[in-house]
C-alpha cells in the first residue's frame, strides 16, 4: 500500500515536471513587441501576411502543445487549415526548421520570422512575445 | 474542366528546371506538393448514375465506382523572390468519360508587390462559392463532397486571365477581396451529337471576405458570358469553426439567359469533433424560380465521418438521400426512384 502511494506521488511529480517543460514561449526579433494570443492563433493559421511563421518538425512535442494552445486545434486540423491556403495559392506554409536553436536563429534574422519553443530554451537572443503555460 | 495545354506546360517546366540549376547562387526556392482521394462509391440503383460534380459522363450505379471521387493534384511553386513566383497545379480527376484525366487548374505568375496584395496572371479556379478554390482538395474539406444544389451548379471552374487579391487585418477583423476576368470554355452534352464546347468569352467573379475570430462570411458574385447567352451567381456564405464545433451554410441565386435555369439553393450543415474524429450533418435545396420540365427542385440530406488517420491522412465515410431530379445523377432511365441513397469512403491525403 505505502509503495503503491509512493509510486503514485512519484508519477504525479513526474506529471507536474512534464507539464512544466511543456510551457511554450513565443518568440520574435529584440526589436519586436508583445502579441496576443488571437494574433499568434491568426499568424500560425496564415491569416496574417505581414508575419513568416516559422515551424518545428512534427516529431517535436513542443508543435502538438503550442498549436493546441494557441489555436485550439491539433496538428491534422492546422494541416487541414494550411493544405486549404497552400492549394489556392492564398499562402507559403510554415518554414520548418530542425530544433529551438534554429528557431531562433531564424527569428534572430528575420524581424518578420515568429516561432515557438520550449519556454526553458529562451535566451537573450530573441524576445518573447507571448507566453503559452 | 480543360485538357491539358502541353506547350506552357512544358514551357514552364523548362524555365522551372532552368531556375532549380541557378537557385543555389540566386536564392530560387521551388516547393513540390501534391493532395489526393482515393474513395469507392456507390447507389442503391442502377436506373441512374451518381456523378456528385458536373462535367463526367459516367457515375456510380450499385457497384461501387472509384472514379467518382478519387484524384490526385500536384502543384510546382517556384518562388523567383520575396515578390515573383510561378505556380503550377495539375489534377487528374475522371473527366467526360475518362478516368485520371489530367487538367491544369491553376497556372498563373505572381506578383506580390506588399505583403497581403497579390497580382496573378494566367489559369486560376473561379472562386465562385466558399469552398469553390479548394474543392478538389479534400484533406482540407470536414466532409467528402460539398452538398451538390449549390456546388454542382458551374460550368466551368478555371478561367484564363488575371486575378487580383488584396487583404487586410483591421484588429483582430480580417478583411480580403478577390477579383478575376477572363475567358473560359465548358462541355455540354447535347442529345445525338455529343458534347460540344462552348466557350464563354468573358467570365468575372469578385468576392469579399470577412473572418472574425472563429466566424467567416463571404459575399460574391460570378458572372459568365457566352455567345448569345449568360449566366450569373450569387452567393452568401458563413462559417463557423472553433477548432471543436463547425457550422455553416451557404445560399446562391442563378440568373441566366435561358429563365427555366433561374433557381435558388442553399445549404446548412453542422458538425462536433470528438478527438480525431468529426461528425456531420448537412441539408441542401434547389428550387427552380419556376417548376419547369429540365430543372426541377431537389432536396439532400447527408451523414459524414471524417478521422485524422494522421497529420496527413484523413479517413472518410458519407452518405446522401438525394432526389433523383437532382444535376448530380445522370444517364438516368424511365425506372429511376425519386430517391436514391448514396454512399462513399475513401482516404485523403496531403504530400
Amino acid at each position: 500500500m505505502k509503495t503503491t502511494l509512493i509510486k503514485l506521488f512519484a508519477a504525479a511529480g513526474l506529471l507536474a515536471a512534464a507539464s512544466a517543460q511543456a510551457q511554450v514561449a513565443v518568440v520574435m526579433n529584440a526589436s519586436a513587441a508583445p502579441l496576443t494570443q488571437e494574433q499568434v492563433s491568426n499568424i500560425f493559421l496564415g491569416r496574417s501576411p505581414d508575419f513568416k511563421p516559422v515551424d518545428l518538425p512534427e516529431s517535436a512535442p513542443v508543435r502538438a502543445t503550442f498549436y493546441k494552445k494557441a489555436t485550439d486545434r491539433d496538428v491534422a486540423q492546422v494541416k487541414a487549415v494550411w493544405s486549404r491556403l497552400v492549394f489556392s495559392g492564398k499562402a507559403a506554409p510554415p518554414k520548418e526548421v530542425a530544433d529551438a536553436a534554429a528557431v531562433k536563429a531564424a527569428v534572430k534574422a528575420d524581424p518578420k520570422a515568429i516561432g515557438y519553443i520550449e519556454k526553458s530554451a529562451v535566451d537573450a537572443s530573441v524576445k518573447v512575445v507571448l507566453s503559452l503555460d | 474542366m480543360k485538357r491539358f495545354p502541353l506547350r506552357p506546360v512544358v514551357g514552364a517546366l523548362s524555365l522551372a528546371l532552368a531556375s532549380l540549376a541557378h537557385a543555389q547562387e540566386t536564392g530560387i526556392t521551388h516547393k513540390i506538393s501534391g493532395y489526393g482521394t482515393v474513395a469507392g462509391t456507390f447507389t442503391d440503383t442502377d436506373d441512374a448514375e451518381y456523378i456528385g460534380s458536373l462535367g463526367k459522363f459516367t457515375g456510380a450505379k450499385k457497384q461501387i465506382d472509384t472514379g467518382v471521387d478519387s484524384r490526385l493534384g500536384l502543384q510546382g511553386v517556384v518562388n523567383f523572390d520575396s515578390k515573383f513566383s510561378l505556380t503550377a497545379q495539375a489534377l487528374m480527376q475522371r473527366r467526360q468519360a475518362k478516368d485520371f484525366d489530367v487538367g491544369l487548374e491553376w497556372f498563373y505568375g505572381q506578383y506580390t508587390p506588399i505583403p497581403g496584395v497579390d497580382v496573378r496572371l494566367g489559369r486560376v479556379m473561379i472562386p465562385a462559392f466558399l469552398l469553390s478554390d479548394s474543392l478538389n482538395v479534400g484533406y482540407a474539406q470536414p466532409w467528402m463532397r460539398a452538398p451538390g444544389e449549390v456546388y454542382a451548379q458551374m460550368l466551368t471552374n478555371t478561367l484564363d486571365g488575371v486575378q487580383i487579391g488584396a487583404r487586410h487585418n483591421f484588429g483582430s477583423l480580417i478583411v480580403s477581396g478577390q477579383i478575376a476576368s477572363g475567358k473560359s470554355s465548358f462541355s455540354v452534352v447535347v442529345p445525338g451529337l455529343g458534347p460540344i464546347t462552348v466557350p464563354a468569352d468573358h467570365v468575372v467573379s469578385y468576392n469579399v471576405t470577412a473572418e472574425y475570430d472563429d466566424f467567416t462570411a463571404r459575399v460574391g458574385q460570378t458572372k459568365l458570358k457566352t455567345t448569345g447567352g449568360g449566366d450569373e451567381f450569387t452567393s452568401l456564405g458563413l462559417q463557423y469553426d472553433n477548432g471543436t464545433a463547425v457550422a455553416m451554410g451557404e445560399a446562391t441565386e442563378r440568373r441566366n439567359t435561358t429563365s427555366i435555369y433561374n433557381n435558388k439553393s442553399w445549404y446548412l450543415a453542422g458538425g462536433w469533433r470528438f478527438g480525431k474524429l468529426l461528425p456531420m450533418l448537412s441539408y441542401g435545396k434547389l428550387d427552380p424560380d419556376t417548376e419547369n420540365p429540365v430543372v426541377k427542385s431537389n432536396t439532400s440530406v447527408g451523414v459524414s465521418v471524417r478521422y485524422d488517420v494522421a497529420s496527413n491522412v484523413a479517413f472518410k465515410a458519407q452518405v446522401n438521400q438525394i432526389e433523383s431530379t437532382s444535376a448530380t445523377f445522370t444517364n438516368k432511365s424511365a425506372a429511376t426512384p425519386s430517391k436514391i441513397n448514396v454512399a462513399s469512403f475513401g482516404l485523403d491525403f496531403v504530400f
